[in-house]
């Protein structure tokens, strides 16, 4: 075996780095959080010709010396000696500005190799690049490939393993004067680093204001002169070079696609049509599979209990496993994996596509009004699906701060678990006198004022939020808009299963195997005669009124914390004093038994009101931790939609109480 | 006939040549990485509604910037001449 050869991948965000990280190592890779911090940086491996090739994909980023965790382990990263060589990936058709990184990172790594990625489409939109004068000036080797094509992978190792094995200085940027003498006089003092690391920290030093104060009086530059004479020598030189090696320029035309997505009266339109399209395809097309599962879990459910049988299984022991930990786990599973599975793929595919951003950029300016960002809206588009994939997908929000509003205020949205409760509860309480062929789309319109109102809270708490605990601080907000691509089904839907669903799945599965211990043991130990399940139940009976519930529902939501798919089924558990999960589908027989236990219109609103203003599941609250790293801030996400809940819940349950 | 104006007030479809750039702080730096520079030619390409934010080919990318930040750049621009 030869020796390994560890590359890390960088690269401006939308030039298909990923796709070339998947090429490379398949399957064969994980995504990990870099220790310490929440940055998530993806290592993969490939083994080809005895030679094992571990490749890092690196965070896409516009430059390597600013203040964001993202670049600082970037550019740590390169320096450092953890990797040997350095693919900078560009997009050819945009050459220019991808240089403006790709300088950057050559400063500062050992062995840098510069990848022209979407080589087809630079092509098909008539940009031609002088490759070998590219490398000449560059003095790296230059290699053009698409990723999308399997066969590029041959080119990458190629490439990697003639670098290993050859000695080259890459070129060095030629910065202004001063910037120059201030950097010689940096490094001086840096004498125990090497060469890539030295200057690393000289270019951080200077960026961060920490100067040579002789050499900038001299020249008479001030902090800000500093910053933008580095990032001028960057941008000239780049430009430089495009002037020599780009040959054929881009043609540049505004697609009529994006005239109509961005129109002034038809983008909101259009944001409906295709957010409707997917709820509607979701909620309707996860019907059956649900079933389905439930169905297969019943047949197994029955050979495991024929299993127990024959094994003389103590007959509590089966209960527990069967009727506690099985049930509740399978029901998680047959309610939650048939939605995501159906939603995370449409979704995905609108991101491939390249729609989003143009749906962040229609809504900027709403979602300014209230201190977020269009951003935002993404991630409450994600949440939709589950709150879990929301909250991972603020990583997009560059700002801090504004990354924390929408992490704090993403459970006012109501995802995937939540629609069953509020649908059924709208059936039965809301449409009594609508039946027939409308009902439907009377109980879909009921059903979008509720949305209406929890994104408006979720809106109202932004500003909230961001005007007393999220104070202050720098927002720096573009957004870039990549050209439209033929989105790749098939990986689409791989990414969509192993990244998000099988990652959702796998702690709610983790969360629902206790939970379902402990609500079987709340239900079936009795003290008194009585289950401590019904004495909890009674026992916060008074608190529940208050709020217009009852001690029931209010217990239902606590225990319902795994999944909010649980909580009616452990609701009509209690009414029915039962010692496990029953399954009712019949709208009718569950109205039923809410009347006999004293609902009224007000319960109902309330219930309503609260599943979407509550505590987030468990998944989320555990996701929330991993992407802020922060005891106080998950709190806060947490306390936030509750008190929001309550509030309203007491307000509601007052005002029936006067009427 | 050339005149001085900002930015956000370029129309869709017309080019200027970027004069200054009075950001400060992070949306500064945040500009320059995107290859926003004096002497750089922008040209405009969406408004959304509202006016904010604009969206600008600059380099062979299409970039937006909010309303406010794209005042505060300073370019010039040709009378007439619609370039699409």
């Amino acid at each position: 075996m030869k020796n390994a050869v560890r590359v890390a991948l960088v690269g401006n965000p939308n030039v298909g780095k990923s796709t070339v990280f998947n090429l490379l190592t398949g399957l064969n890779q994980h995504t990990g959080n870099w220790p310490g911090k929440t940055v998530s940086v993806s290592e993969g491996k490939m083994i080809y010709e005895n030679r094992e090739y571990i490749f890092v994909d690196l965070p896409g980023t516009y430059s390597l010396f600013y203040n964001s965790p993202e670049e600082e382990i970037t550019s740590q990263y390169l320096s450092g000696s953890d990797s040997d060589i350095t693919l900078i990936v560009c997009d050819e058709s945009a050459l220019e500005r991808n240089l403006i990184l790709a300088l950057q990172a050559i400063e500062i790594s050992k062995k840098p190799i510069l990848c022209l990625n979407m080589a087809d489409e630079a092509k098909k939109k008539g940009v031609e690049i002088d490759k070998l004068k590219l490398s000449e000036l560059l003095n790296i080797p230059v290699i053009e490939i698409s990723a999308r094509k399997k066969s590029s992978s041959k080119a990458i190792i190629k490439a990697i393993d003639d670098a290993i094995s050859k000695e080259y200085t890459p070129a060095q940027t030629e910065y202004v004067s001063a910037i120059k003498e201030a950097i010689e006089e940096k490094e001086k003092e840096l004498n125990s680093l090497d060469k890539w690391q030295k200057r690393r920290v000289a270019l951080y030093d200077l960026e961060n204001g920490k100067g040579v104060d002789e050499v900038f009086s001299r020249y008479g530059y001030n902090e800000k002169m500093v910053k933008e004479k580095i990032s001028y020598s960057f941008v000239k030189a780049s430009e430089n070079i495009s002037q020599q090696v780009i040959k054929k320029y881009k043609e540049n035309k505004i697609s009529n696609l994006d005239k109509i997505i961005t129109g002034k009266y038809t983008s909101y339109f259009f944001i409906f049509i295709i957010l409707g399209i997917i709820f509607w395809i979701t909620i309707v097309g996860a019907n059956y599979p649900s079933m389905l599962l439930s169905d297969m879990f019943v047949f197994f459910e029955e050979k495991i209990s024929k299993l127990f049988i024959s094994i003389n299984l103590h007959p509590v022991i089966t209960d527990i496993l069967l009727n506690g930990l099985y049930k509740v786990v399978t029901w998680v599973v047959s309610v939650m994996l048939p939605p995501m599975m159906i939603f995370f793929p449409l979704f995905t595919f609108l991101e491939d596509f390249g729609y989003l951003p143009r749906l962040a950029f229609c809504v900027d300016s709403s979602f300014q009004k209230f201190n977020a960002c269009g951003k935002q809206a993404l991630t409450y588009c994600m949440s939709f699906g589950c709150n879990a994939a929301g909250i991972v997908s603020s990583r997009i929000i560059d700002s801090q701060k504004e990354k924390l509003i929408a992490i704090a205020t993403n459970n006012f949205i109501p995802c995937n678990g939540r629609f069953p409760i509020l649908i059924s509860i709208i059936s039965i309480f809301l449409m009594q006198s609508i039946k027939g062929k409308y009902s439907s789309v009377v109980c879909a319109l009921f059903l979008t004022v509720f949305i209406f109102i929890s994104v408006s809270f979720a809106m109202i708490t932004s500003k909230i939020l961001s005007l007393t605990i999220l104070k202050s601080e720098d927002t720096s907000y573009t957004l870039e808009l990549p050209d439209y691509r033929k989105p790749q089904f098939g990986k689409i839907i791989i990414r969509s299963v192993f990244d998000r669903t099988l990652f959702v799945l796998a702690r709610a599965v983790a969360v629902a195997a206790p939970a379902g211990l402990l609500i079987w043991f709340l239900a079936n130990v009795k003290y008194n005669d009585v289950s401590i399940l019904r004495h909890i139940s009674l026992f916060l009976d008074p608190v529940g009124k208050i709020f217009g519930m009852d001690g029931v529902l209010l217990l239902s939501f606590i225990l319902g914390l795994p999944a909010n798919e649980i909580v009616i089924p452990i609701a009509l558990m209690c009414y029915f004093q039962n010692g496990n999960l029953i399954k009712i589908e019949d709208l009718n027989v569950i109205r039923e038994i809410f009347l006999l236990n004293g609902w009224t219109l007000t319960t109902a609103i309330c219930v309503i009101v609260f599943t979407i203003m509550h505590w987030p599941c468990s998944t989320t609250i555990v996701t929330i931790y991993k992407e802020t790293k922060s005891i106080k801030w998950t709190l806060l996400s947490v306390v936030t939609p509750t008190v929001c809940g309550l509030a309203l819940c007491f307000i509601i349950n007052l005002i029936s109480k006067i009427i | 006939m050339k005149r001085l104006t900002n930015l956000a007030l370029l129309e869709v479809g017309h080019e200027a040549v970027i004069n200054e750039i009075n950001l400060t702080g992070a949306i500064l730096k945040r500009v320059y990485d995107l290859g926003f520079l004096p002497e750089v030619k922008v040209r405009c390409v969406l408004k959304a509604p509202s006016k904010s934010p604009i969206a600008f080919h600059i380099k062979g990318t299409t970039v937006a910037l909010r309303k406010k930040d794209a005042q505060k750049i300073l370019c010039t621009v040709s009378d007439g001449g619609k370039y699409l």
